[in-house]
């Protein structure tokens, strides 16, 4: 039985590089994969003339991408996914002036690299895009997940990967998604169908994901933040009605709320999500200055 | 499904995976690693779906992961056939 073959594309991409000078800022967005990292080429259009845009995609790390069940790979920690990112993303932080993002379960990973940095390490600002806080009321057995709650996501993310919206009523199947698909191929035929039997596969697929984060965040043991937060919501979020998706309970150090157009996918690919999400991670000028002033 | 044959296998994965990249089924390489395809992780996870429902059972999530080849995999499924009829 012959193993993968060792060589790998590298987890991190470099969009757009920042500048010279201290003024120019980079955005480093911690990237749980499911969507390709040129999904935030919007974003890296958006930002201010002079700053750069670094994805570091989780599902290139083989602790991430092939941990169980997804793939063969014993679950490692948080902590020690972080530590991977630090190191990816080293030539960034050396810059006097950096952001850090992350999406989804990219964000617990961001928050914990921005935790693990001394103080005078620590990105301007700490962007978290539509993740939910590893806080007490997260954890759960991988049976209770809700099913429903599931499948919608599900429906989200089908929709975002074909470029189309997918609302589906409660109790809706995988057949019902086919044909939904189906039914929007046929006014647009750039979407993609699909049968019910390769939706089948890819839900279980999406299912392994979530338990495989569920797994992750099961074990994280995250300190309080002795940084600012901010937190961004989707319109249509995976946790809706909880403003701060949990993360009120670790912002020591104060938190700011935003919600953006979009669902949870779709906010880091529409245009108008993007502008607001650019904004949001500029830094504090008048901090840079301070910096570098003689 | 039947006993399906490491040929038959191939040849089913080739076609699939030919008209997922839209391209010839002769320019599929039996030898080649799966992620040098093109495919991403959801168009093989499609494929798994479809492929699990012309096999009639489910297939283990890291399959792929331990034959990453057309050849490999076809090998394996088969093998995998044989096991499910001799348990039925």
């Amino acid at each position: 039985m012959r193993r993968r073959r060792e060589v790998r594309r590298t987890p991190t991409r470099r969009l757009s590089v920042a500048g010279p000078g201290p003024g120019n800022h980079t955005v480093c967005v911690v990237h749980p994969g499911a969507l390709p990292s040129e999904v935030y080429r919007n974003l890296a259009a958006a930002l201010e003339p002079g700053a750069g845009l670094t994805v570091c995609d989780l599902g290139l790390l083989p602790d991430y991408g092939e941990a169980a069940p997804v793939g063969p790979r014993d679950v490692v920690g948080v902590p020690e996914l972080a530590r991977q990112v630090v190191a990816e993303l080293e030539p960034e932080r050396r810059r006097p002036s950096w952001t850090l993002l992350g999406w989804s379960f990219g964000g617990l990973v961001a928050y914990e690299i921005a935790s693990q940095l001394p103080r005078e390490r620590q990105p301007d600002r700490v962007v978290l895009l539509d993740s939910i806080a590893p806080t007490i009321r997260s954890r759960h057995p991988d049976d209770s997940l809700d099913q429903a709650q599931l499948f919608a996501w599900f429906s989200m993310y089908l929709g975002a990967r074909r470029g189309c919206e997918l609302r589906l009523p409660a109790g809706a199947t995988i057949v019902d998604l086919a044909a939904e698909l189906a039914r929007v191929s046929a006014a647009d035929p750039t979407v993609r169908t699909e049968t019910p039997m390769g939706l089948t596969g890819l839900y279980r697929g999406y299912v392994n994901g979530v338990l495989r984060n569920v797994r992750f965040v099961d074990a994280y043991r995250p300190a309080r933040a002795t940084f600012p937060l901010v937190v961004v919501t989707a319109e249509r979020s995976l946790r809706p009605g909880d403003a701060t998706l949990g993360w009120h309970h670790l912002a020591l150090a104060g938190i700011e709320v935003r919600t953006c157009p979009g669902d949870h996918y779709t906010m880091i690919t529409r245009p108008d999500a993007a502008l607001m999400i650019a904004r949001l991670s500029q830094p504090d000028l008048q901090s840079v200055r301070m910096s570098v002033s003689p | 499904m039947g006993v399906v044959t490491a040929a038959q296998a191939r040849d089913w994965l080739i076609e699939k995976i030919a008209h997922r990249l839209d391209v010839a089924t002769s320019a599929i390489s039996t030898d080649q690693f799966f992620d040098e395809f093109g495919l991403d992780s959801t168009e093989g996870l499609l494929l798994a779906g479809e492929l699990e429902a012309w096999l009639g059972f489910e297939i283990n999530a890291t399959a792929f992961w331990y034959h990453p080849t057309i050849a490999e995999l076809a090998q394996y499924l088969a093998e995998e056939c044989d096991n499910h009829a001799a348990q039925a």
